[in-house]
């Protein structure tokens, strides 16, 4: 089995150690902060500074290099270049092609937006691989939040590589059917049916029929529930949590303060 | 009358989209300890009768429903599903969609979690679960990294942990090796034993049979046509309809003229062995760099084999064939298709001799119309307009599917679907076939009726087919491989693979009266035919 059905890793760490709802606090007070702070660099400081050293201590370095060089960089690097290539609105042009300029300020506020988007995205794909998602469901589950909120996010959360996995089988067979899809980009573009086909409709029928069984399985029960396991949540998370809140406090009455 | 655990009084429906009611006025009742096996061809109305009575109808799936069902005396169609899943527990037929649970424990415990069960309570009888089914080694396990049997498994024990009363089993056999589908039996009869009812929808009828269930039900057309005792069926039902066992099908066929003889791939008589068309070489694969999952398998088809390839859940069978058609590329070793290697030739190019049909058909079909299905692949082949009209009405033929030719293949019942992904291949006329389980769901009819008219085309100068069923091998396959744990542990003709009974216990094998018999009856006949057959010799 090559494919895995969630991006979890599981390793002995501090990290992974924390409570699931510590380090979604921790992901929103990242979050929250790359976005709303005005420094150009900003995003781009907690990236190397935290996120970086967060993935070293989870021992999960390689995995979260990988996947930020193969599927985050790449969006937020396509994005960078479209956005400073076609916006307009700058005034210090740096180069022209054609009817093309580019302009300083607009560069600056590409990078801007793409160094937030990578923030953004790194920092909880972070999380997703140093927690279980059934730990993050039953943890968020217990604190409240209804068991259909939660089964939603964790469907979402499971679901780009549970689509990954069958996106190959669906190549493949369309493969031994004589669909060619190691030849040039157009002629692949328009063979597209035949692959995202299947795995709509596939993807429609099991949702239903999932619903379908945990409706009879008692999901939909008014009862209170059960949960198996203790998820533990240490003084030290605690104090992290109220630490990241009142953090966040601080930096927002500065701002207002400031302004 | 005591309350019973199940009583259906004349029970109708129909779907809100379609036209005819699906079942018509079923009357049965069900005791504690009862198996009722309930069997019949696809599409006769088993998997709604089934929804019925665990509650997704009217539910889930709307329509008109008359007549009632009763569960310890009380009309269920006012409880809630919660309610009826305490009461009764539903396996079903593809158990990839019923887990629900990353890890086997919480898989199991779900049911219970939502009942609000004490949690001392819930790993007790999670583990008591386990257990039973002898899984027990499986609770800490991811459940993505279970074999198809392994998940049957774990699905039924998510629902006895629930300690139903009436379990329902959705054709539980389908993706079993015969030793798997052994286990599976005799915990539902033991279960039984213990007071439950148990209702058990499958084709595989002569399995079932071993389990002696106290009562039968055929039905077809949506009404019952024979409920009764296991001895009375094969005097009501037509022996081509259902398979029964070896020496029941000769007693009945020899009333009957005998059956016409199968030419067997008639494309590739004449023209000598000659080269291998398909030729492993010390091929060793893994999917992971480390861990190796094929080792050294030499192997040649050559023209006119038919082959069945047998082993256990998870021995590496898929792997192994889907390195014939370049799927897969060999880490060490080679494959060699008509002489070319497949290193350097891509997938599509190899479609066009050699044809696949996978497991699923749901990873395959999209198109808007069956018809429009079927010509995908010639038209990736570039046959002409001519041609493929000419194949797509051919292969529709075969399957028995003429009919459905404007239906959306995603509409039709499982059963259909399958055989429309076998449609979609013989379509594209390659010269070697080559079919992962495709029997699998199938209603034993219909699937005899296909294997026979793929058999005869003359198209094909070889094919392959994975299968559990190892009469489909004593009936077709002039030679057997049996793969195990990445291994080729035998390949040969049927008579001398199949003869060796430790072999196949070993390889989680089960000999059939039809394999018996044809032992039996071997110095006579010389070779391996299925029991119509036999019954004129």
């Amino acid at each position: 089995m090559n494919d895995r059905l969630s991006f979890y890793r599981k390793r002995n760490s501090p990290v992974h150690a924390l409570n699931p709802f510590t380090k979604l606090i921790l992901v929103s007070a990242l979050i929250f902060y790359g976005l709303t702070a005005k420094g150009f660099w900003t995003a781009t400081l907690m990236v190397a500074f935290v996120l970086l050293p967060l993935a070293l201590a989870s021992k999960l370095l390689k995995e979260y290099v990988g996947v930020a060089l193969k599927v985050i960089l790449p969006t937020a690097g396509f994005m960078f270049v479209m956005q400073s290539v076609f916006i307009p609105g700058g005034t210090t042009e740096i180069f022209r092609l054609g009817f093309i300029s580019v302009e300083l300020e607009t560069v600056q506020r590409s990078y801007l937006i793409a160094s937030r988007i990578f923030l953004f995205i790194s920092a909880f794909v972070l999380l997703l691989l140093t927690t279980h998602p059934s730990e993050l469901m039953s943890d968020l589950t217990r604190r409240g939040l209804p068991p259909q909120f939660a089964y939603v996010i964790i469907s979402t959360l499971q679901i780009i590589p549970q689509m990954q996995a069958k996106a190959q089988t669906i190549i493949a067979a369309q493969r031994s059917r004589g669909l060619d899809t190691e030849s040039s980009f157009f002629k692949r573009a328009g063979l597209l049916v035949p692959l995202v086909g299947p795995l709509v409709f596939g993807s429609l029928v099991e949702v239903e029929e999932r619903a379908i069984a945990i409706e009879a399985r008692g999901f939909t029960s008014t009862r209170t529930k059960t949960f198996l396991h203790d998820i533990p949540d240490t003084p030290a998370d605690k104090f992290i949590r109220w630490t990241l809140t009142l953090f966040i406090i601080i930096s927002l009455a500065a701002r207002l303060w400031l302004s | 009358m005591p309350n019973l655990p199940l009583v259906v009084e004349n029970l109708s429906f129909r779907y809100r989209d379609r036209q005819e009611t699906a079942i018509r006025n079923i009357s049965f009742e069900a005791k504690p300890g009862d198996v009722l096996l309930i069997a019949g061809a696809s599409g006769c109305g088993k998997t709604t009768l089934i929804r019925c009575i665990n509650g997704l109808i009217p539910r889930s799936y709307k329509g008109e429903m008359t007549g009632s069902v009763r569960v310890f005396g009380e009309d269920t169609s006012t409880w809630k599903l919660a309610q009826i899943s305490q009461k009764i527990g539903t396996v079903l037929q593809d158990p990839e969609r019923q887990i629900l649970g990353t890890k086997v424990l919480n898989e199991v415990a779900f049911g219970l979690e939502n009942l609000g069960l004490p949690r001392e309570e819930i790993l007790e009888r999670v583990d008591e679960a386990l257990r039973l089914l002898k899984i027990f080694h499986l609770r800490e396990r991811e459940t993505f990294t279970l074999s198809g049997g392994e998940k049957q498994k774990v699905a039924l024990a998510g629902v006895l942990a629930m300690r139903p009363s009436i379990l329902l089993l959705d054709e539980p056999l389908a993706s079993l090796d015969p030793a798997s589908a052994l286990d599976a039996l005799d915990t539902a009869r033991f279960l039984a034993d213990q007071g439950m009812t148990i209702l058990m929808v499958e084709h595989r009828v002569e399995d079932v049979l071993r389990i002696q269930p106290e009562r039968v039900m055929f039905m077809s057309g949506g009404e019952i046509r024979y409920l009764g005792s296991l001895s009375g069926l094969s005097k009501v039902v037509n022996y081509r309809e259902v398979k029964l066992r070896a020496e029941e099908i000769v007693e009945r066929a020899k009333q009957d003229p005998p059956p016409a003889e199968i030419r067997i791939l008639p494309g590739a008589a004449g023209k000598g062995e000659s080269e291998a068309l398909v030729k492993f070489e010390d091929v060793a694969f893994g999917y992971e760099s480390d861990v190796e999952v094929l080792h050294g398998i030499n192997l040649e088809i050559r023209r006119g084999d038919v082959i069945a390839v047998l082993g256990p859940n998870g021995a590496g069978k898929t792997t192994f064939v889907k390195h014939a058609i370049g799927l897969l590329k060999p880490k060490k070793g080679r494959v060699l298709v008509n002489g070319r290697d497949t290193r350097e030739a891509s997938v599509a190019q190899i479609a066009s001799t050699l044809g696949y049909v996978f497991q699923s058909p749901s990873h395959m079909l999209f198109a808007p119309t069956v018809r429009e299905e079927l010509s995908f692949g010639p038209k990736n082949l570039h046959h002409s307009k001519e041609q493929i009209e000419q194949e797509v009405k051919e292969a529709l033929r075969i399957v028995n599917l003429s009919d459905k030719e404007q239906d959306p293949p995603l509409a039709l019942s499982f059963g259909q679907q399958k055989r429309v992904s076998i449609a979609a291949i013989l379509a594209m006329q390659s010269r070697i076939l080559v079919m992962d389980e495709p029997t699998a769901g199938q209603d034993y009819q219909n699937y005899m009726n296909f294997m026979d008219s793929i058999l005869q085309l003359p198209s094909f100068e070889a094919i392959l087919f994975i299968t559990h069923d190892v009469d489909l091998a004593v009936i077709y396959a002039n030679r057997v491989l049996i793969v195990n744990d990445g291994r080729l542990i035998a390949d040969g003709k049927p008579q001398d693979v199949l003869r060796d009974f430790d072999q196949l216990k070993a390889n989680r094998l089960v000999p059939t009266s039809l394999l018996a018999l044809n032992l039996e009856r071997f110095p006579a006949t010389g070779r391996f035919m299925r029991a119509e057959a036999l019954a004129h010799i």
